[in-house]
């Protein structure tokens, strides 16, 4: 039988000949939030936050599993000693940890105070190897927008690209189609930040048009500049990790080291206000 | 009742596996590489199904499912996923489908085309990205990982695949 002339054949090209036109319109006009992609998002986000939490759990116990090996050795010399010393290093390293992260708190929600921030935790991520796209528990229901801003107190997520009544979101910094105005504080000199997907990989981002009269170092803090439309002014994003000197174009490159852990990355927050 | 349940399981299971591939996945990543077990389900349920646009409709919905939740332009992996499951049910046609090689091997190949397909209409033209460069260092990891996962999902479909025939050919 004649492919060309089967049923398959035909069913075939109409479909695709549908959703290429479809293509066409969402690449043009963009593809919103309709009420079948909300109400899939309201439905799974629950679970997927479950799931995520767990996950994030599981790897947490493995990570600390993986830790108390370094022990082993001094262990073999004297484990009555050592016992009693990893008891008290890990009761020192509790409550440092716990003073650091109250010292942190305490420094961001006195520098925030201003803003009216929304917790909310991570509860999926783009579920493919080329975006770099998370979706948060909290939506329209918390006064979460479009555009709005999201960081923790280690420096900028990202920003709400889509929002639901339960769910949002967020284009992080290192997405490939991220781009942040940024500026070096120490000399003043502006960039702009975008997402590389091979980058992306160890929590880099490019740092591109670099003025060739700059004096970035390797080390230097960079943050947001407040150029463009989303974006306030001062959050950190991280620290330039390497500089690439282009010799025929007119502006320098730099590599930037982000400061939010995208790894472990669970609770976040958005400013809505 | 037992061919309705075989149906609804392999629709449920769709988005089982896109739920887990947003959250179990992110936690299985080696050296950053992620498997792809909504392909890798694609594939499997169409060596093990016996109609060719049950197939294709499977991979449309999947494809579809994954663009309406998380696609940034419409209709890519609709179309994508589609006609993969239609060119792994055609080419198992020439081949023992139920031997788990084959579908190892179908998945691999079938993952290196997709994410090859996806990443030429996504990011060379828009975003000056260089394909051998990710091909080698994305693309086929990721298509050995997710082929590695058909060891679990084939035989999750082979079981599926045989319900309600178990009793049909004792009557």
């Amino acid at each position: 039988m004649n492919f060309f002339k089967s049923k398959l054949f035909i069913v075939l090209a109409i479909v695709t000949v549908i959703i290429v036109a479809f293509m066409i319109l969402s690449a043009a006009f963009g593809f919103g939030t309709g009420p079948v992609s909300n109400g899939l998002n309201i439905i799974t986000t629950p679970v997927q936050n479950g799931i995520y939490g767990i996950g994030k759990g599981i790897s947490s116990f493995f990570e600390g599993i993986g830790k108390s090996g370094q022990y082993k050795g001094l262990y073999d010399e004297s484990q009555k000693r050592v016992t009693e010393l990893e008891a008290e290093v890990r009761e020192i390293d509790t409550l440092k940890n716990e003073n650091d992260r109250l010292r942190a708190l305490l420094d961001f929600e006195e520098r925030e105070k201003d803003k009216k921030l929304v917790a909310a935790q991570v509860a999926a991520s783009s579920p493919d190897n080329w975006y770099a796209e998370i979706q948060l528990n909290k939506g329209t229901n918390s006064g979460i927008r479009k555009d709005n801003v999201v960081y923790t107190d280690n420096g900028l997520v990202g920003y709400v690209t889509e929002v639901g009544p339960t769910w949002c979101k967020v284009l992080t910094v290192l997405d490939i189609n991220a781009s942040v105005g940024c500026v070096v504080p120490r000399s003043g000199d502006t960039a702009v930040a975008e997402g590389d997907a091979e980058l992306a990989q160890n929590s880099e981002c490019s740092m591109n048009y670099i003025s060739k009269d700059a004096t970035v170092i390797v080390g230097d803090s960079v943050e947001t500049s407040g150029l463009g439309s989303i974006y306030p002014a001062g959050i950190l994003i991280g620290k330039i990790s390497s500089i690439t000197p282009e010799l025929q174009g007119l502006y320098n490159k730099a590599t930037i080291k982000t400061s939010v852990d995208f790894k472990s990355l669970r609770e976040v927050v958005v400013i809505v206000g | 009742m037992e061919i309705f349940m075989k149906h609804f399981i392999r629709a449920v299971l769709v988005l089982v596996f896109l739920i887990l591939q947003s959250t179990f996945c992110q936690f299985i990543k080696i050296w950053d590489i992620m498997p792809n077990l909504v392909l890798a389900y694609i594939i499997s349920l169409a060596l093990t199904s016996d109609d060719i646009m049950y197939a294709g409709g499977f991979g449309f919905a999947a494809g579809l499912l994954w663009d309406i939740t998380w696609g940034r332009v419409f209709g890519v992996r609709t179309l994508l996923f589609m006609y993969i499951a239609i060119l792994a049910y055609r080419a198992g046609e020439y081949v023992y489908r139920k031997n788990i090689s084959v579908c190892v091997i179908f998945t691999l190949v079938g993952a290196v085309i997709t994410e090859s397909i996806f990443f030429a209409a996504n990011f060379i033209l828009t975003h000056n990205a260089s394909f051998w460069q990710s091909f080698f260092r994305t693309i086929v990891p990721s298509a050995a990982y997710t082929a590695a996962f058909q060891l679990v999902i084939y035989n999750l479909c082979l079981k599926i695949s045989k319900m309600g025939k178990e009793r049909s050919s004792s009557v």
